[in-house]
């Protein structure tokens, strides 16, 4: 068994390039994948953000839902995504069917008070970062950002290290 | 000129001895009172009408008498029932947040707070206050109950 020699008839290597970066460091961008750490799976991303909901709700505000479909493009549009997380958390989540969400987060728009998750980004082997926005038509709003750790031990789950809240813009 | 200079490198070394390091901490009094009030009126916009332990801050303003007056108007309200001449009576009130320390951040204020939350759970809160603003607040050291 050799190696196959490209056939004639396949795209040139440059429009292969051409065509395949954006993809690979499209997908990259939302696992962190593009520095050579293992991309985050579904349920890696869905067990952090159990425990960020869970910690958000328990300590910060319950005042606010989560926007479903925000947690729906971040869990890889999977159809199903209500399942990954506890029962806890998915009582958070607002009623959105995935049919009515929107195909990007770029197309996601805020325009309901909520809280609404931007991206779930590794920044390490054992370290992630989720960004989310709170945002209330007549009070205004705060980004959140959640960094995640997990031991390189034991069950090694994600749990929470620190949260960072601000561009405040409070009336 | 060589023992000129040792003479007066002798003597600059042993007025800085005499007088220990130069307090770096020192922070005003009205600048302390913006960041608590600052604080105050954030920590109401994000988690709820709790107010401020009014002894934390008397401790944070000098033990001053008219620790309300030296808030600012629209953070009055989120100070604590209680005479603060009672403080350190063991009769102040208790809430579950705590301001403890005002410190120095670069060119702003670091103002840590310290939280129980329910169920026994514990945390602190770091809020950089820049004048009667909060830029950010860091939550973190979570102790799960």
């Amino acid at each position: 068994m050799g190696v196959a020699s490209a056939s004639p008839s396949s795209p040139p290597a440059a429009w292969r390039r051409a065509f395949l970066l954006p993809v690979v460091l499209s997908a990259c961008a939302l696992t962190g994948g593009a520095r050579g750490l293992p991309p985050l799976t579904v349920a890696e991303r869905a067990q952090a953000l159990d425990e960020v909901i869970g910690m958000r709700h328990d300590r910060i505000s319950d005042r606010l839902p989560v926007d479903a479909c925000s947690v729906f493009l971040v869990l890889d549009r999977d159809p199903s995504f209500r399942d990954h997380l506890g029962s806890y958390q998915r009582a958070r989540l607002t009623a959105d069917a995935p049919a009515s969400c929107p195909a990007t987060m770029a197309e996601q728009r805020m325009t309901r008070d909520g809280w609404y998750v931007r991206s779930v980004v590794r920044t390490g082997r054992n370290d992630m970062v989720v960004t989310a926005v709170q945002t209330e038509a007549l009070r205004g709003g705060q980004t959140e950002r959640y960094f995640l750790h997990r031991g390189s031990e034991g069950p090694r789950r994600w749990q929470l290290r620190e949260v960072r809240i601000g561009d405040f813009s409070y009336v | 000129m060589r023992l000129a200079v040792l003479i007066s490198v002798a003597t600059v070394l042993s007025a800085c001895a005499t007088s220990g390091p130069r307090p770096v901490n020192v922070i005003p009094l009205e600048q302390r009172a913006q960041a608590l009030t600052a604080v105050i009126n954030m920590r109401r916009q994000l988690f709820g009408p709790e107010p401020a332990n009014v002894c934390d801050v008397h401790r944070l303003l000098d033990g001053l008498s008219n620790v309300r007056e030296l808030i600012r108007a629209d953070a009055r309200g989120g100070i604590g029932p209680g005479d603060e001449r009672t403080c350190g009576t063991g009769e102040a009130p208790r809430g579950s947040w705590r301001i403890v320390a005002i410190e120095r951040q670069g060119g702003a204020l670091r103002v840590r707070v310290s939280t129980t939350g329910s169920g026994g759970a514990a945390y602190y809160e770091d809020y950089t206050a820049r004048g009667f603003s909060v830029t950010e607040v860091r939550i973190h050291d979570f102790v799960y109950d």
